[in-house]
């Protein structure tokens, strides 16, 4: 079998494209308008991210017929919570400028809704090896997202890409001024939305 | 066993599972993370008082190398002088010393930027008035908007001013809202830095706190101005 048939592969290039969980079921948003001001945090958290999720997937998957489904929400809270304390701690002891630079990001993680999401629409009801594809291909899908708008806001907003100034002087010198409003919280949104709108007309078309 | 029953079971299992891995986690981590913890200070003191410029590479080793080669922990007395022992009231004071001169000193600066408290050191030069550093080494401000307190940009442009006017009186350092150049006038230029697009309330919440601990060290910075005077 072609590994492009395998229902594994099926299940991690879906996020990634047509069923993306920021552009199409527009989740994680919040967390998308905080960290895509500059692209190494986006790229940090598209990492921390993908691990997580793929972790507590997994992790719900193995315990999918042992959980009582009157409290699977918290459970599933508790799992996930206790993977996103202890890669914090790890971090803080281990790497401490990658935690440094990661700062509130963590702790954001475990708002996220995406996480929950997968695990109430996918982990639940699936096996162990294909919910790890699937957190892989959210987490990635998730990522692009941020690292498209991260791109547009830093560009824009700062002159900068991964901190490196991209805008010569000289275009200054003439009077070019960075857009600030594209640091803010609202230049994301319309970016996001500029990104959903796109997606959608290319996926009515094919 | 009813389901009720298994809820319950299956939540304290849980809870009791979950807590005993953080426990554990926590306690055999804080070692490591004291260490790291207490590195990063020594090394934003270092930045503070110019004895490493941030850019280089060090590790754990050198910056404890460095720091107890240079700097000394101190403690100000509240009539401004500074002291080897402990005393009660007296204010934490890092000063970095050459063959027994004091060649510039550290303080630690704190307080509410948006979100959470920043802390940070403020180095000074001896004459007690010129900035010779600044560093912010934790806070919880959002990346890229009030995140950018610990960039080099925002920092660097603190080196080189002062906390008096021409008058001589205590002014501290102040954020401006957007550039200096656009809201003071040239003379007082020398008091105020530039501000972070988009994070008024963190820039806002720095000149406050900064104005507030250089003034518990005004007795200390006053005293050597004056005896910068008298030479």
């Amino acid at each position: 079998m072609k590994l492009t048939k395998t229902k594994e592969f099926k299940v991690f290039m879906e996020p990634i494209s047509v069923a993306n969980p920021v552009s199409v079921l527009v989740l994680g948003i919040c967390s998308s308008l905080a960290v895509t001001t500059q692209l190494i945090p986006a790229f940090v958290m598209t990492f921390a991210m993908t691990a997580v999720l793929a972790c507590s997937n997994v992790i719900i998957s193995l315990m999918r017929n042992l959980i009582p489904k009157n409290i699977r929400i918290i459970v599933e809270l508790t799992v996930i919570s206790s993977l996103v304390i202890l890669a914090d701690q790890l971090l803080k002891a281990f790497m401490f400028d990658v935690s440094k630079m990661l700062s509130v990001f963590v702790g954001l993680i475990i708002t996220n809704c995406i996480i929950m999401g997968r695990a109430e629409a996918f982990a639940l009801g699936n096996g162990p090896w294909i919910s790890f594809w699937d957190g892989i291909g959210n987490g990635l899908g998730y990522g692009w997202i941020l690292v498209v708008v991260a791109f547009f806001r830093e560009l824009l907003g700062s002159g900068t890409l991964f901190g490196f100034k991209i805008i010569p002087q000289a275009v200054y010198d003439f009077g070019y001024v960075d857009m600030g409003f594209m640091v803010l919280a609202p230049g994301a949104f319309i970016v996001i939305g500029l990104i959903c709108w796109f997606q959608k007309t290319c996926i009515k078309e094919s | 066993m009813s389901s009720s029953v298994k809820s319950f079971v299956f939540a304290a299992v849980m809870c009791v599972v979950c807590s005993v891995l953080l426990t554990l986690a926590a306690t055999t981590l804080k070692p490591f993370q004291e260490s790291n913890e207490r590195a990063d200070k020594q090394k934003n003191i270092l930045k503070a008082l110019q004895l490493v410029d941030g850019k280089t590479k060090l590790t754990k080793q050198d910056v404890s190398t460095i720091y107890d080669k240079n700097v000394l922990n101190v403690w100000m007395t509240p009539d401004g002088r500074l002291s080897k022992d402990e005393i009660p009231e007296g204010k934490r004071v890092f000063v970095r010393a050459d063959k027994g001169n004091l060649v510039s000193y550290a303080i630690p600066v704190s307080g509410y930027g948006l979100w959470s408290t920043i802390y940070g050191y403020l180095g000074l030069s001896a004459d007690g008035k010129t900035v010779s550093g600044i560093t912010f080494y934790k806070h919880g401000e959002t990346p890229g908007l009030g995140g950018e307190v610990d960039k080099p940009w925002f920092q660097n442009q603190f080196k080189g001013k002062s906390i008096i006017d021409s008058s001589g009186a205590f002014v501290s350092v102040g954020v401006v809202k957007g550039k200096v150049t656009d809201r003071v006038s040239a003379d007082k230029a020398i008091n105020y830095v530039d501000g972070i697009s988009g994070a008024t309330i963190t820039s806002q919440g720095v000149t406050s706190f900064l104005k507030k601990d250089l003034q518990v060290y005004e007795p200390l910075s006053s005293r050597l101005r004056r005896q910068g005077a008298a030479q």
